[in-house]
């Protein structure tokens, strides 16, 4: 018998390797609007607010049609608590940057859903004249 | 009783089995393998600009200092190392008192073309810039690089509870942190610095075990916003674009571009599974997990004066 406990172990070890290990990170989602609008594009970045004594991982999500959902492809869960909420909107994906919108919320350390009204004030201002590459 | 010579039907089938299991077990490992051959030669990589590093350090009493013409320097650290990793021709042919990058016939310009496999990693196939003045006289496109140097972090100490410095934080590319080891500009100022501002050895106070030098941007998905690889070679400006550096204000790969507002603030990260190689100011190379705590590591390992007390990692 041999063999098949040889494979056993061989099938434990690889599947141990598979485990994700580090802090806990909640999944969270919800709809994100501009101006009462869905916005079309953007990212929100959830980044425990170390002002606040807050710490943890940073969660992201990308935002498509009005909507966004940590567990979508590159997202990454939260840590919550005390959490600066970053968003930038843009137009189109690779399109033009019409908010950018910074806001302090405290969030359950569970997962769940929260939606994001983005007020008016939050657009870009058009940059008249960016600094040129040098 | 004649005895046969060979198998029975059964014998062969067990074998059989036996090495299908052994081929299901091996062939997922072989592309496992594959990346750990390709994270080897990273750690190899960053370890010699490591090294590079330090050399220079001996030779100039300081980590490679911007030319500062009115805070702008055309050419970023890259450059400067060029005659520790024994590239010294390609190393001279650079100008490091141009200011300006777009003028036709740079001579810091043309370095681009050069492809120099100690900057790229790997695992990450993007290897040519995606900056549209980055093309060369005969219309291809400059190589990039994979490694940038810390600037430092840019967020809130968790010990003392105050902001990290950073110099022109409303620019259009969010400022460029100086509490780091290859800042533009050491410290914080107001005015474009007319001295230039390289750390020493002696200003890692925080101790250089403890300080991120240089870091792994090598990862799937930078590259999705037009604009954010950028040529090798490329210094910039102390309070804006300086693509050779980056801020440390968020985990691994989170931060993409978005053109003209954050290109300093570009998260690090690698393709490696699970975090990615950093090497520290002692020289030593470590990877570091992707899940680590933000603000009570990463930013006070990016700093090299906080005073922080590190939590375990």
């Amino acid at each position: 018998m041999r063999m098949p406990n040889c494979i056993l172990v061989l099938t434990t070890i690889t599947l141990c390797a598979c485990s994700e290990q580090g802090p806990t990170r909640y999944q969270i989602s919800g709809e994100v609007k501009f101006n009462g609008e869905p916005l079309a594009y953007g990212d929100v970045l959830f980044t425990p607010d170390g002002a606040k004594g807050n710490s943890g991982p940073q969660g992201v999500a990308f935002i498509k049609n009005g909507f966004y959902d940590t567990r979508n492809t590159d997202g990454k869960g939260i840590a919550g608590g005390a959490t600066v909420i970053q968003i930038r909107g843009l137009n189109a994906q690779g399109g033009k940057l019409i908010c950018n919108y910074v806001t302090s919320i405290d969030l359950p350390k569970e997962n769940g859903k929260h939606n994001i009204d983005i007020p008016k004030e939050a657009a870009t201002k058009e940059i008249k004249k960016p600094v040129p590459e040098i | 009783m004649i005895r046969r010579k060979g198998f029975t039907l059964i014998e062969l089938l067990v074998v059989i089995a036996i090495i299908a299991v052994l081929i299901g077990l091996l062939l997922p490992a072989v592309q496992k393998v594959r990346e750990a051959a390709n994270k080897m030669k990273c750690t190899n990589n960053l370890k010699q600009l490591a090294l590079a590093l330090h050399s220079y350090h001996d030779n100039n009493q300081s980590f490679p200092a911007n030319k500062s013409l009115a805070g702008v320097s055309s050419i970023g650290w890259h450059v400067m190392i060029l005659p520790y990793i024994e590239q010294t021709a390609l190393g001279n042919s650079a100008d490091p008192n141009l200011a300006s990058y777009i003028t036709p016939g740079n001579v810091n310009r043309l370095l681009g073309g050069n492809k120099i496999s100690a900057f790229l990693c790997p695992s990450y196939d993007q290897i040519l810039s995606s900056s549209a003045i980055d093309n060369l006289p005969n219309g291809t496109m400059a190589f990039t690089m994979h490694y940038v140097g810390v600037a430092g972090p840019k967020g809130t100490n968790p010990t003392t509870g105050t902001a990290y410095n950073v110099n022109g934080p409303t620019t259009t590319q969010a400022g460029l942190a100086a509490d780091g080891i290859l800042p533009f500009h050491k410290s914080l100022s107001t005015t474009a610095p007319t001295t230039p501002g390289a750390v020493k050895i002696g200003d890692i106070t925080d101790g250089t075990s403890n300080t991120m030098m240089i870091a792994e941007w090598a990862w799937q998905g930078l590259e999705v916003n037009p604009g954010a690889l950028r040529a090798w070679q490329r210094g910039g400006l102390w309070d804006n674009d300086f693509p050779a550096c980056k801020n440390i204000g968020s985990s691994m790969r989170t931060v993409r571009y978005i053109t003209n507002t954050n290109h300093n603030d570009i998260s690090i990260g690698s393709n490696h599974t699970g975090g990615c190689n950093i090497a520290f100011g002692d020289g030593g190379v470590r990877f570091i997990r992707e899940s680590i705590d933000l603000n009570k590591v990463l930013l006070p390992l990016a700093s090299r004066n906080g005073g922080e007390i590190v939590a375990d990692y």
